[in-house]
């Protein structure tokens, strides 16, 4: 679904990814773990195609389509989801409207009409309650006066009413209290298929008792310098980062 | 950022020339031509020397120039004061309108039939000043409500006309008001007696037509104790590439436990993109809340107009009295806008709500000028004022001069003003949802208008919606 | 040290004669002038301000006075000025300091007067010019972090109306910082009229704190232009505390010249009696990468007038501006009032930019809840406004000044 090869990326002349190796089939949870500085987040933000973000070589490919040179909304369009680390508040427009936009602009994309309000509503009263999000939250304006766990919580209802074929969790786990963090994972957990791909980026281990990966890859300075089943991550938590930094030369890919 | 270079190149979608021939006076300003124009209209003894009066004083005052707009000062005697579309006689139903005029009223999306039909307003359609059909009048009759246009007003109830008009602009006020007051063509009377709630919104759309006119119109509502009206104004006027003058002057007077309710769409044609043509539109509108307990609300959603002078106002003068001013103004190429509010507290425990959204593209300039005025009198007046300004591209400009004047120490106001633009991060949360850039920045300031557009009735709001959207869409392409 | 006279010029002549023309086309504004809406200088003028004050010499022990009572050390570099003549300064000399006052005769020194502060952008400033007969200028050299405090105290002490005119030319070199108090007040009870304009020039990456405390007597009118130039990573700090007067009219003009370049103003009034203060501020952002910020607090009494008048001026493509601007007021008597006008001219539009400004009462919530907790009213009261004043006195990075300053909110607000 996803390929990405030697990609090499900087921010304001600094080279933060370098020479980045990454392959995602339909089904899979990959998990991203690193420390602070190892290139998470320009990772998922290139992904998506944030400004800023020069690629100075590699490529993208998703469903064999070059991803680099989409738009963001096209990338969107296309199924890529990006669950924010910080979201976005967007004063006096309102969720079920902004949803709503969302959900057509794709549907025109892929040559559907709007869709019914009736199910449109009927939709978003489902995923709501899986999501545990208050009903009054989607008459309120987009993340404006939530709470950090309730901007995560609207962050995966919006990736259950879109559907997108691959998910990048940013970090969706800071600053959750365990509740929010059992209500968010239960949400993807239901939301995982044979058609679809997530990539959960993520500091710590706790996420990835919930949200169980497949393999779990460490990114360090730039690079993925290490690949392993899920028990790497419980590794990682127990020896720290240091561990990883200490044996610079072990680098091995595990192809599942 | 190339939204900026396709907002730049928005076009005006009533920029259409109705084809009807005009009865109009000669060019110019003189004692002549108003005492043409009064005795054209029928007009009392009374109120040709009321005119004279105001022209006389306008002779003696010299044109404002302390607002951040610039233009070329329009000349008065290269203005024709009076354009009658024909035919001038009374019509009784729609049939009788000429088709070409309702052909006029389609393309502006107001159809009386739809209007009528759909959501039972009242329409007063004023073009190029007068005053061409009032529908729903027997209905309102009923209910002692007078709705019609200011000339019949004038000739149906003088005795009303004449003791209210003046009262809240006197001719003295300002040089535009004088000269409207000198020179005014038509325009709509409202009147709703003690204790009625007028049962559904009142409407005018104005429209100027002809070429070389100006448009002066006069509007007056007065609500009787314990009324209520909720009264839409709406404008438009054809593309030309002279400068047309609008100098309007709306009056209103609230008694005691009255409630009015104005609402603006201005949508005047503002000018091309090179700033060539549009409407100069200068004028005053203030209301008194003259008893307890009375209300006054101006809404306003300017996008129109090459110049924008415009300061919709409330005396508060009864106790407890309330005065609101919700305002979006779009500018956008070479338009100008130096619009506001004051609101004068005389009245103890009067409260005063001030919400204005500026957003300025293209070349334009958009200032929001406004007076908190708390006079010794007023016992715990309340003022609360926001003022935001959104820029869309760096050759725009926006501009806020709040005045705050305060002589009661029981006094508490407030007053916040921000200044930014569209958050690239709000751009991008949206694109990675998949909208693309032209809706993304459609939503986000709709949603940044949307304090104002709450306080539009519902169809208004709806075409405000439309017309803010248009006037960045159409734009982007 | 005292610097040597350099050569003879007619500058100053040259900039009184332009400023004399300037005022006799425009006169003293009036009520009509936009910037003096609230501040008719006209209904306060006095024909014997064109008179020079007499040259009393300050008592002893009267200046020594006034130094307890401004916190004043004999650690602080110590300037004092005599109904604008210089009579004392540092008799040592100050390392990376020069200094000077100069007349049309003696030459200009590093900086002439108005260049920063220009008789064209401001009618008093016209006629400050016009009158102007000598300056005062300092050098700081680049680099020079200056321990001191640099105080400079201007005494009023007149027995006849007069004017009194002083000018100063404070430029900072690159890199340094200095700390600066300034004390207006006078101890003579005639009618009469002070008028004093700063221009400062701060080089790339200098920092000022530049505190500014006055009390004049209620005849007394002060006219006090502050007029600085702030060039690339400089810092301009400006901390103003209005205590009294007949009129205060304070004109201070910060422009951000250089990217990186920041502007901090904090202003507290304390108005009582038949006082009309007025603080005219703008921020005038002209370049990008800029940052701005102001504070004005004022607590009205008596039948004064307070007028706030603020403008964040941003030119076209000073983007990534920050600038905000605050005013609060509180009225304490029923005859007092205020006009504020804060204002937003912006022409770029990658900027942040906000101002906000309130009026009112003592909040009354507040009161009771210490009136509940057994706090009488005078009390309550004095204590609720120190909590409104301090926020404003907390800024004033000197421990010794925000003590001076408490002393005398708490006389001042007993």
């Amino acid at each position: 679904m996803l390929s990405i090869k030697n990609l090499k990326a900087s921010v304001e002349g600094k080279e933060i990814l370098k020479g980045l190796n990454l392959e995602v089939k339909a089904g899979e949870v990959h998990a991203i773990m690193g420390p602070n500085g190892s290139g998470k987040s320009t990772l998922a933000s290139v992904l998506s195609g944030r400004d800023g973000y020069e690629v100075t070589e590699g490529e993208i490919l998703f469903e064999g389509k070059n991803l680099l040179d989409m738009e963001p909304e096209d990338r969107a369009r296309e199924g890529v989801f990006l669950a924010f680390q910080y979201p976005v508040e967007i004063p006096g427009v309102s969720n079920i409207n902004f949803l709503k936009t969302a959900v057509n602009e794709i549907r025109s994309y892929r040559g559907l009409g709007p869709m019914e309000p009736k199910e449109f509503l009927a939709r978003v009263k489902e995923k709501q309650k899986m999501m545990e999000l208050d009903g009054r939250l989607v008459n309120r304006s987009v993340n404006e006066g939530f709470s950090g766990g309730e901007k995560k919580r609207n962050e995966i209802f919006q990736m259950a009413m879109l559907e997108p074929k691959l998910a990048i969790l940013d970090e969706t786990d800071s600053g959750l209290d365990i509740d929010a963090l059992r209500v968010v994972s239960a949400g993807v957990n239901q939301l995982r298929s044979p058609h679809n791909a997530f990539i959960v980026v993520t500091h710590y281990q706790r996420l990835l008792d919930y949200i169980v990966p497949d393999v779990v890859h460490v990114l360090y300075q730039g690079r993925i310098v290490k690949s392993g089943p899920k028990e790497l991550a419980l590794e990682l938590e127990e020896k720290g980062y240091d561990w990883i930094k200490s044996e610079p030369g072990n680098i091995s890919h595990i192809n599942i | 950022m190339e939204i900026i270079e396709e907002l730049t190149s928005g076009e005006y979608k009533y920029g259409f020339v109705t084809d009807i021939a005009s009865d109009n006076a000669p060019k110019g300003l003189s004692e002549e031509i108003i005492r043409f124009i009064s005795a054209k209209k029928n007009e009392p003894a009374w109120l040709l020397e009321k005119r004279l009066e105001a022209y006389r004083h306008w002779l003696g005052m010299s044109e404002p120039d302390w607002a951040m707009v610039k233009y070329k000062k329009p000349n008065f005697q290269d203005i024709i004061y009076y354009a009658a579309p024909k035919p001038k006689k009374q019509l009784n139903s729609l049939d009788e309108v000429d088709p070409e005029l309702l052909r006029t009223f389609q393309k502006l999306g107001i159809s009386l039939e739809e209007q009528k039909r759909l959501s039972g307003v009242a329409v007063d359609f004023v073009m190029d000043s007068v005053s061409v059909k009032t529908s729903f009048k027997e209905k309102l009759a009923e209910l002692g409500i007078i709705f019609c246009s200011f000339s019949e007003a004038v000739q149906e109830h003088p005795q009303l006309v004449q003791k209210y008009m003046g009262t809240v602009v006197p001719h003295t006020d300002n040089f535009y008001a004088a000269l409207n007051s000198a020179v005014f063509t038509d325009g709509s009377f409202c009147y709703i007696p003690k204790g009625v709630r007028c049962p559904m919104e009142l409407s005018t759309y104005f429209r100027i037509n002809s070429a070389g006119t100006g448009q002066f119109e006069r509007t007056l509502i007065v609500a009787d104790e314990g009324a209520y009206v909720s009264y839409l104004e709406g404008c438009t006027a054809p593309m030309r590439d002279e400068n047309q003058l609008h100098a309007a002057v709306v009056e209103i007077v609230a008694m005691k436990d009255a409630e009015v309710k104005y609402s603006t769409v201005q949508n005047w044609y503002p000018g091309d993109k090179d700033g060539k043509g549009g409407i100069f539109n200068f004028v005053t509108k203030r209301g008194i809340c003259l008893g307890n307990h009375s209300k006054i609300s101006w809404t306003q959603v300017e996008t129109g107009s090459a110049v924008t002078w415009k300061y919709p106002s409330v005396i508060l003068k009864g106790d407890n009295s309330i005065g609101e001013f919700f305002s979006v103004a779009v500018t956008n190429n070479h338009q100008q806008a130096d619009t506001g509010t004051k609101m004068i507290h005389l009245g103890k425990n009067t409260r005063s709500t001030i919400v204005s959204k500026g957003i300025s593209c293209g070349y334009s300039n958009n200032s929001y000028r406004g007076l908190v005025k708390v006079h010794k009198s007023a016992e715990n007046a309340r003022n609360f004022s926001q003022c935001d300004s959104l820029l869309m591209g760096d050759k725009c400009g926006a501009h806020t001069f709040p005045y705050i004047e305060i002589q009661n120490p029981t006094a508490i106001v407030e007053h916040e003003a921000t200044t930014s633009k569209v958050g690239e991060d709000q751009i991008f949360y949206c694109k990675q949802r998949g909208i693309d850039n032209e809706k993304a920045i459609g939503l986000i300031v709709n949603g940044y208008c949307k304090d104002v557009f709450d306080h539009l009735p519902m169809e208004f709001a709806v075409e405000a919606q439309k017309l803010l959207s248009l006037s960045l869409e159409g734009s982007v392409g | 040290m005292l610097m040597e006279p350099s050569t003879k010029t007619d500058a100053l002549r040259e900039l009184r004669e332009r400023a004399r023309l300037l005022f006799q086309k425009d006169g003293l504004p009036d009520k009509h002038h936009e910037e003096y809406k609230y501040c008719d200088i006209t209904r306060y003028w006095d024909n014997a301000f064109a008179q020079q004050p007499d040259t009393t010499a300050p008592r002893e022990h009267n200046l020594q006075a006034l130094l307890e009572k401004w916190h004043i050390s004999p650690d602080d570099l110590l300037f004092v000025f005599v109904n604008g003549e210089l009579i004392l300064h540092p008799e040592q000399a100050i390392p990376g300091i020069v200094y000077r006052e100069s007349d049309e005769n003696s030459g200009e020194g590093e900086s002439a007067p108005g260049t920063i502060a220009k008789p064209e952008e401001d009618p008093l400033l016209a006629r400050h010019y016009a009158v102007l007969q000598k300056y005062f200028s300092l050098q700081v050299s680049p680099k020079t972090q200056l321990g001191q405090t640099l105080v400079f105290l201007h005494i009023s002490d007149v027995s006849a109306p007069c004017g009194i005119s002083l000018h100063k030319c404070l430029s900072i070199g690159s890199l340094s910082e200095v700390s600066v108090k300034q004390i207006y007040c006078s101890t003579g009870g005639a009618k009469h009229l002070v008028h004093s304009t700063d221009e400062w020039n701060l080089m790339p990456g200098a920092t000022v704190h530049n505190l500014r405390i006055q009390e004049e007597t209620p005849e007394a009118i002060l006219l006090h232009h502050t007029c600085a130039h702030v060039q690339t990573d400089a810092n301009m700090n400006d901390y103003l505390i209005t205590l009294s007067g007949k009129l205060v009219r304070n004109n201070t003009v910060f422009q951000l010249a250089g990217k990186n370049a920041q502007s901090h103003l904090y202003g507290l009034y304390l108005t009582g009696d038949q006082m009309l203060t007025d603080n005219h501020t703008l921020v005038d952002h002209r370049v990008s990468d800029c940052y701005s910020n102001e504070l004005y607090k004022g607590i009205l009494d008596g039948k004064s007038t307070a007028v706030f008048n603020g403008k964040i001026f941003v030119r076209k493509d000073a983007q990534k501006t920050n600038a905000y601007q605050s005013n609060k007021n509180i009225l304490l008597s029923p005859q007092s009032s205020i006009n504020t006008k804060p204002q937003l001219e912006i022409f770029a539009d990658d900027v942040k930019c906000s101002h906000g400004t309130s009026t009112g009462r003592l909040d009354e919530a507040a009161m009771f809840y210490l009136k509940s907790r057994g706090i009488g009213e005078v009390q309550a009261r004095r204590l609720l406004l120190m909590a409104f004043a301090d926020d404003m006195a907390d800024k004033i990075p000197s421990e010794n000044d925000r003590v001076m300053l408490r002393g005398i909110l708490e006389n001042r607000l007993a």
